[in-house]
Order: structure tokens, then sequence, then C-alpha cells
């Protein structure tokens, strides 16, 4: 029931990309289409390189970005919600108290800062150094995109 | 300074499982690594070694026998993320040096480097204790925190001997 809670999400997204040529099709059907053997990350960042191919690369690679820090946000969104439950169950039910929610919380902090450090030391190893270069911009991405892998799974057992 | 950094709250969990005594080698995840076809992740090889020693161990599949494999995994990606990082950090201090000698104003790599790896650490620990989180109190959580050690530190290894970070 709860993954209904995606769909909205989703599709918004999609239309916040309306102005640019950006869609996420090419790497949600390549999601749909991996065994479990292949790693998902192979399709990372294939609506950026399809969008590319008439706009600006990094305009194209920020969008991608963009769409999955939405994922993130929709799939953290969901974990944290089950797991004020289960800590809410807890004192329902008179067990030992939890606070799943807070170590949930704490992790992802934690996270959102390995993220920004990590791609900080990658942005120091080119000779532009600015963040938009392309191998920062594929830094965040593939780094988001794991995120969201972890945590929709998660959603998936909770 | 490395070394205080990895002296972490983890040694307490390491000490009490490492008490028994089990069959384990590196082999199986070592392998599987080498064998890697292009499309399969190196994630799908780690913990392959905990796992075989669980079925080698008699009791091995006990929480403290699962205890014991995972922690064994975990010394030895922990001991290659040591080295991987030393050899990347003198890579990254040689390479400021000789920007600073031509009077470069680059931001310093090893600083940067030393940066990611602290949130790495505080995001390893974090990650680690939600993990045991789904296991309330109960006795899984011992294990359930190991893997995620021995997972994330894997990760982590591979990534710092990446040619791209290295080079």
């Amino acid at each position: 029931m709860r993954l209904f809670a995606f769909l909205p999400a989703l599709v918004l997204s999609t239309a916040a990309f309306a102005q640019d040529n950006f869609s996420p099709a090419e790497t949600e059907a390549c999601l749909a289409g991996v065994d479990r053997k292949t790693d998902k990350r192979v399709c990372v960042g294939a609506s950026a390189r399809a969008c590319a191919q008439d706009s600006e690369e990094a305009t194209c690679m920020a969008s991608e970005i963009a769409y999955w820090d939405t994922r993130l946000t929709v799939a953290f969104a969901l974990v944290l919600d089950r797991a004020k439950g289960k800590d809410d169950d807890a004192v329902h039910m008179s067990m030992q108290p939890r606070d799943q929610a807070g170590a949930l919380l704490k992790a992802q902090d934690s996270w959102k800062q390995y993220r920004a450090d990590t791609c900080a030391f990658e942005q120091t190893l080119w000779v532009t150094g600015q963040p938009d270069a392309p191998e920062v911009q594929s830094c965040h991405l593939y780094l988001t995109a794991e995120q969201v892998f972890y945590l929709e799974a998660v959603a998936l057992i909770e | 300074m490395w070394k205080f950094l990895t002296a972490s709250v983890f040694a307490a969990v390491g000490a009490t499982a490492s008490a028994q005594e089990v069959t384990f080698s590196m082999d199986a995840t070592l392998n599987c690594l080498s064998t890697l076809s292009e499309n399969q992740s190196p994630r799908s090889c780690i913990s392959h070694s905990a796992n075989a020693c669980m079925e080698d161990t008699p009791g091995g599949w006990s929480t403290v026998g699962m205890g014991a494999c995972l922690n064994k995994e975990y010394e030895y990606w922990d001991a290659r993320l040591n080295t991987a990082y030393i050899h990347v950090r003198d890579m990254r201090r040689k390479t400021d040096k000789e920007l600073a000698d031509i009077g470069s104003s680059a931001p310093k790599q090893a600083d940067a480097l030393l940066a990611m790896q602290r949130a790495w650490i505080a995001y390893r620990d974090a990650s680690c204790a939600y993990e045991r989180s789904h296991w309330g109190g109960g006795t899984g959580g011992g294990p359930a925190t190991l893997s995620c050690l021995v997972y994330l530190t894997a990760e982590q290894a591979l990534y710092l001997e990446a040619d791209s970070i290295v080079e």
C-alpha cells in the first residue's frame, strides 16, 4: 500500500524536468531490465547520456542528479515513516523503548556529510577544480543513486 | 593520525567475537573478485569468505559463530583499507608538494582526503548503528553490525584502490 506513495513523487519529478531535454526514461527502463546479478550502477547516468545528445552535458547531469535526489527524499521519507511507526508500536505495546527513527536520521545526516566530503576530495583531483567538473558531478550522481538503492531495498524489506 | 581514526568503538565487538576458533580463509571473496564479469558488482563478492567460514566451522551458523566469521573478514578489509589509505595519502601529499613548489594555491588533496575519511568513519558508524536498530536488543544485532562493517569497509577499500584515486 505504502509503495503507492512513490508514484505521485515520481510524476512530479518528471514534470520538473520538462523544461530541458532530460527524461528519466532511459535510467528507469534500464533498471526495470536488470537481473539480480547485474550491478544496478550500470543504469545510473543513462538518462543524462541520452539528454546530452542534444543538450549541454553538465545541465543533463545536474538534471539526473536532481532526479536521484528526489527519489532519495521519497525513499527516505518512506523508511523514516516506518521507523517512527515501529518506535510508536514499542511504546504502545510497552516493549523495550527504541529509537530507530533517531538512528536513521543520524545515519542519513552522516551519509550527506560523507557524500559532500567525498566529492569535495574528488574535486581536488581534477585540473579545473570546479564543482561542476564532470568527475565531480559523476561522484554526486553515483553516491546518491547508491543510497537510493539502499533505502529502497530497506523500504521493501521493512 | 590514521591509527587513531581506526581504533573505533567496534574493537570491543571484535575482541568478543574472535574468542571462538573458526575455519577462515579469504579465498572465496578474493576468487570472486578476480573473476568478476563486466556488469557484476564487486559488492556481490563481499562476505563470501565469511559465509564459507560459517559453513566450514562447526556451529558456524550460531550467533557467536557468525560474529566470529564476519569479524575475520572485517579484520581483513580493515587492514586492506588502512594500506590503501596510506598509499593514497602518500600519493596526494606528493602531488600537493609538487603543486606548492610551482606556486599553486590549489586546495590540498591530502587535507580533503583526511576530511573524506573522517566523514566516512562517522557514516560507517552511524549506518551500522542503524542496521543494528533493526534487531532491537536481539542477539542478531551483533552479526548485523559486523556484516554492515564488512560491506562498508570493503567498499571503501576498493574505492581507495581505484586507479582514478591513486594516480
